[in-house]
């Protein structure tokens, strides 16, 4: 008998435009150890399955089918059987680390309420040291002490081992992990997987890893079920799903994630439209649409699972034809028209954009009444880096690093604190007010959700023309350069006069790059411009935004958390460490041979889609959170999370603890390190 | 934490003195009490006015700034906030009113705060259901109604219930009355004086407090760590109990100290319907009767209530929430 055994799982809701029918016939067995990965784009039924499995889905949800624990029916259970269960034998962890703690109580007293649930004969004071022993497991420094301090206290990453701690106190025979690392930084999603793992180990307890990162799942899943609009369209081993994917969503979302490992320098290949709306879903197979294969047949009725060998099933109907496809036979990659420029080596080109030993200090204030600075931010200290024409450079480092602040400082064109900005050869700090303005148009940028920022009230012409009108272009003009830009784009016509709200997250995106590109600038801004977005859309937009920059001869500055996608997108990447830049070079250079501890560190903390890549890989997990960026640091910022610190002499540590590296030229071409003892290293 | 409270506490204080300076100066120039010995019959002779005038330190024979210093000297000297143009001493007054209206206001607006709590919490829970609706009606009926009518509503009813049981259990004038000859009979009495103009306060505090405790208990119960607190093993009644009422219980702290310090020159409306010799009373009383030293008395009383309800408010914030005390 399976641990857990889920059966013909059909969850709806009601709403007013009809039943959202979440969750269509799920079934999957899980047995004690084994960890199950659910994968499947937003609002395929993840979070919703697991949910009901927990019984803790909205009470408006109609719930259907059958989830046995040890052959004992969940579904249908009072909510007072559910609660011996939850937390006891099957616990959970959730996404959002920040808002899943309670913040009024302190996180050991937290732990010990889930241990005295299910122990009510264990007294206070033993809980209370078990729930330090659970810190420790976790890896929480100084856990007896820490187990007094409140959620708000702690860290993303740190409130995140607190919820494993407190999944796994009582030996639970399941964990359900529900995006568990998605709000975090990949340094830290590395060191809370590794804790994961380490609580799975440690209670024997089997695991369902809910996760859109197919690298996640390549790096811990036995088993592997693929959710598309509600619906399990794939079933089967890890090696199944990556290696003999059958169902042609499998194949295409597999295919259009960018790798960190090769850099292909071809378009992305991928997935066109939107998964379809789950209220009122069309006949037939639900991935009809977007699907090169499809055909008549396959809008008739909706594809059963059938198996395709032993243990690994799949519903296409024309399964016998898909099986060992390539992707690219099945998924055509678009043509990319190169410019005359890609061939102009890079010392010939003009130079954009250049900072000089750009800082930016922010001061620290304390107190409500008697505001007195107590410190100083650096939030960026001293950078230099350049732009040429025709190029993306990448800008990448862990949040609170300072990206986001050299990329405001750019955007203002203002003189700054200190060093220089130079902008197509002017230097901001000598710009007058009209001279500013006329610059601003050959800047532009575009943000992770740039329609959040606008009034929902205007149209999509009126968004893309705002700036074409500040600028008091004529009326005739707007209309014709706005359809220009929308066809630019990839929108049509007709999109026009429709508000944002009623737009998909990628074509959202398209419309705020639209409104970038209006005024024709030189170089595009980009902060995060695709990480709210599924993997399948994702593409989309990489391939769109590198199609424009061949056409236009756009220069990028990106700034992107998923090195992935960086790799992907730049030429050159900069890595940015409390506010410095540690290491800088083009991208072949930079994660083939990083030199720098960090960038290392950095490169090896992202998982790669490939079960036997992904699990032969040394990681390098760095210890530790950024520290706090106000501390004075004498000597290499990175010395206190440093790995190749303890490697090395006495003598040699010194220097790290007392000099300051500079960015020095290492290698070939134009690679610089800022340490005192780089070595390039292959991570992956 | 004490530290910071004292410097709130001086920094208030500073605030206060201006204030009262102030009140006294615009009561001072604008007010006239002469005229209340205007009209008299008989007469009263300009002289024997003049004379109470300028023992009351009100003579407009004196100049402003004099004035002004001796009713300043003789307050930090003395504790003496002056006398009324009819020669009523402020502190009396005000001495006795204060306790009038303590009993009134914190029975009241505590009574209220509790059922305001446990009905919003409650109804929140039950978010668009029938209990919801019901009491949301109730709630803002009650908001919208001025007091002075729900005190005259509650007298008619009252005066009913007293007609239909042939004894007088409701009393609706003053604090006290005459009262029986029986163990106890003082005690009774006012019991039975206070009890409707504290329903009054319990209603009205109760229904604005709940409809605020309603909307914060619906942020957090929809809040990802009651989800948490459930999926560790808590039945949904004791997570929403242990973490979602506690956390949203916060925000009313503040609130309720405020409104419990503030009700003591708020409850004016109520003290009138009920003719309760309370400071609500006394403020507007003063403001008829030119009794510029009992405006300035009353304005400080005020001010320092709101003053008491700002530092209790951040005592009692520290005290519920971690994040505050703690950074
Ligand atoms: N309480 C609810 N009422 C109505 N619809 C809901 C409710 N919860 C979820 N849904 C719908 O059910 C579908 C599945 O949602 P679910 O949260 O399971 O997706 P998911 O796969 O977890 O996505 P994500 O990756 O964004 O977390 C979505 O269409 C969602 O809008
Ligand atoms: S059933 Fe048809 S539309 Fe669906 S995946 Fe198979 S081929 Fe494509
Ligand atoms: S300088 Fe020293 S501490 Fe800094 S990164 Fe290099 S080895 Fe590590
Ligand atoms: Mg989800």
């Amino acid at each position: 008998m399976s641990l857990l055994s889920v059966r013909d799982l059909y969850v709806s809701f009601p709403s007013e435009a009809g039943d959202v029918l979440a969750v269509r016939g799920m079934s999957f067995d899980l047995e004690r150890g084994r960890t199950l990965a659910l994968v499947g784009e937003s609002g395929s039924g993840k979070s919703v399955t697991s949910l009901a499995i927990m019984g803790l889905h909205p009470e408006s949800a109609t719930i259907t089918g059958s989830v046995m624990l040890d052959g004992a029916e969940l579904l249908n259970e009072s909510d007072a059987a559910m609660s011996k269960i939850r937390g006891n034998r099957i616990t959970m962890v959730f996404q959002d680390p920040l808002s899943a703690l309670t913040p009024v109580y302190s996180v050991g007293e937290q732990i010990v309420e889930t241990i005295l649930i299910h122990n009510p004969d264990t007294t206070k004071k033993a809980a209370w040291e078990r729930a330090v022993e659970l810190l420790a497991i976790v890896g929480i420094p100084n856990a007896a002490e820490r187990a007094r301090a409140f959620p708000f206290e702690f860290s993303g990453g740190m409130r995140q081992r607190v919820m494993i701690a407190m999944a796994m106190a009582n030996q639970p025979d399941i964990i359900i992990a529900d995006e568990p690392t998605t709000a975090l930084d990949v340094t830290i999603q590395a060191q809370v997987l590794e804790v994961l793992q380490r609580a799975q180990a440690e209670t024997g307890a089997a695991m369902i890893l809910i996760t859109h990162d197919l690298g996640v799942v390549a790096g811990y899943a036995d088993e592997v079920v693929v959710m598309y609009a509600g619906r399990p369209v794939e079933q089967g081993s890890i090696a199944d799903i990556f290696y003999r994917p059958s169902m042609p969503y499998t194949i295409g979302l597999l295919g259009t994630v960018p790798r960190l490992d090769h850099k292909s320098g071809e378009p992305l290949p991928v997935l066109d439209g939107n998964p379809p709306d789950v209220v009122h879903l069309p006949p037939g197979c639900p991935f009809a649409l977007r699907c090169p294969l499809a055909n008549a047949q396959c809008s008739q009725s909706e594809p059963e699972l059938q198996e395709v060998s032993p243990g690994h099933v799949a519903a296409c109907v024309r399964l016998s034809e898909v099986v060992g496809k390539e992707h690219a036979e099945i998924f055509p990659t678009p043509p990319l028209e190169r410019a005359v420029l890609a061939k102009v080596p890079r010392e010939q080109r003009d130079t954009v954009l250049e900072l000089m030993n750009l800082r930016k200090h922010f001061p620290l204030f304390k107190g409500a009444l008697y505001r007195r600075q107590v410190g100083v931010v650096r939030a960026v200290d001293g950078i230099s880096l350049d732009v040429k024409k025709g190029e993306t450079l990448g800008l990448v480092g862990e949040s609170g690093s300072g990206k986001s602040t050299t990329l405001l400082e750019i955007l203002e064109l203002l003189k700054p604190q200190q060093g220089s900005i130079v902008v197509l050869g002017h230097d901001t700090a000598t710009l007058t007010k009209t001279q500013r303005r006329q610059l601003r148009q050959h800047v532009q940028v575009v943000f992770q959700d740039p329609m959040a920022a606008v009034d929902p009230r205007m149209t999509v012409f009126d968004i893309i023309a705002e700036p074409l009108q500040a600028f008091a272009w004529e009326k005739a003009k707007v209309e014709k350069r706005v359809f220009e830009l929308l066809s630019l784009v990839g929108l049509q016509p007709e999109h026009a006069d429709r508000f944002p709200q009623h737009f998909s997250g990628g074509q959202r995106q398209r419309i705020g790059i639209a409104r970038a590109l209006a005024l024709n600038p030189s170089i595009l801004v980009l902060d995060e411009p695709v990480s709210a977005l599924d993997v399948s859309i994702q593409a989309g937009i990489i391939n769109l935004l590198e199609a424009l920059q061949h056409k236009l001869y756009l220069s990028y500055l990106i700034v992107a958390h998923d090195l992935a996608v960086v790799r992907h997108i730049s030429d050159r990447v900069a890595v940015m460490y409390l506010g410095s830049i540690v290491e800088v070079g083009t991208v072949n250079a930079l994660y083939d041979e990083p030199a720098h501890p960090y960038t290392q560190a950095l490169i090896s903390a992202i998982p790669i889609p490939d079960p036997n890549i992904e699990r032969a890989r040394r990681r390098i997990v760095l210890q530790g959170d950024l520290p706090n960026p106000s501390d004075e640091v004498p000597g290499c910022k990175f010395s206190s999370r440093c790995p190749k610190l303890t490697t090395l002499l006495d003598s040699e540590r010194t220097k790290c603890l007392t000099q300051v590296p500079s960015l020095e030229k290492i290698g070939a071409k134009d690679h610089q390190v800022a340490c005192h003892f780089s070595e390039a290293l292959r991570v992956f | 934490m004490t530290k910071y409270v004292i410097k709130r506490s001086l920094n208030y204080l500073v605030l206060l003195f201006v204030a009262c300076s102030f009140a006294y100066l615009l009561a001072a120039s604008f007010l006239n009490p002469y005229s209340v010995y205007f009209g008299r019959q008989p007469p009263v002779d300009p002289d024997v006015i003049e004379s109470i005038m300028r023992e009351c330190n009100l003579s407009n024979q004196v100049s402003l700034w004099e004035r002004y210093t001796t009713w300043l000297t003789k307050i930090v000297t003395d504790w003496d906030w002056g006398c009324s143009p009819l020669q009523v001493s402020v502190n009396e007054q005000i001495g006795m009113r204060v306790w009038v209206s303590l009993r009134l206001v914190l029975i009241g607006t505590l009574g209220g705060v509790i059922i305001g709590v446990l009905v919003g919490a409650w109804t929140a829970t039950r978010q668009y259901r029938i209990p919801d609706r019901v009491y949301t009606f109730l709630s803002l009926l009650i908001i919208c109604t001025p007091s002075f009518v729900l005190g005259i509503m509650l007298q008619i009813l009252a005066t009913k219930a007293n007609n239909a049981l042939g004894v007088r259990v409701f009393e609706f004038v003053g604090e006290k009355g005459p009262m029986g000859d029986y163990p106890l009979a003082e005690l009774v009495d006012r019991l039975q004086h206070l009890l409707l103009p504290t329903i009054v306060l319990i209603l009205l505090t109760a229904a604005s407090l709940s409809r605020v405790q309603r909307n914060l208990m619906l942020d957090s119960l929809g809040a990802d760590y009651v989800r948490t607190a459930r999926a560790k093993g808590l039945p949904k009644s004791k997570a929403v109990m242990k973490h979602a009422l506690r956390t949203a219980l916060i925000p009313t702290g503040t609130y309720v100290a405020f409104t419990v310090a503030t009700m003591f020159v708020g409850a004016t409306y109520t003290e009138r319907v009920f003719s309760f010799p309370g400071m609500g009373q006394y403020g507007v009383d003063t403001i008829l009767a030119m009794d510029v030293n009992g405006i300035v008395a009353t304005t400080a009383f005020a001010g320092v209530c709101v003053v008491c309800g700002a530092i209790l408010a951040d005592i009692v914030v520290a005290i519920l929430d971690p994040r505050v005390r703690l950074s």
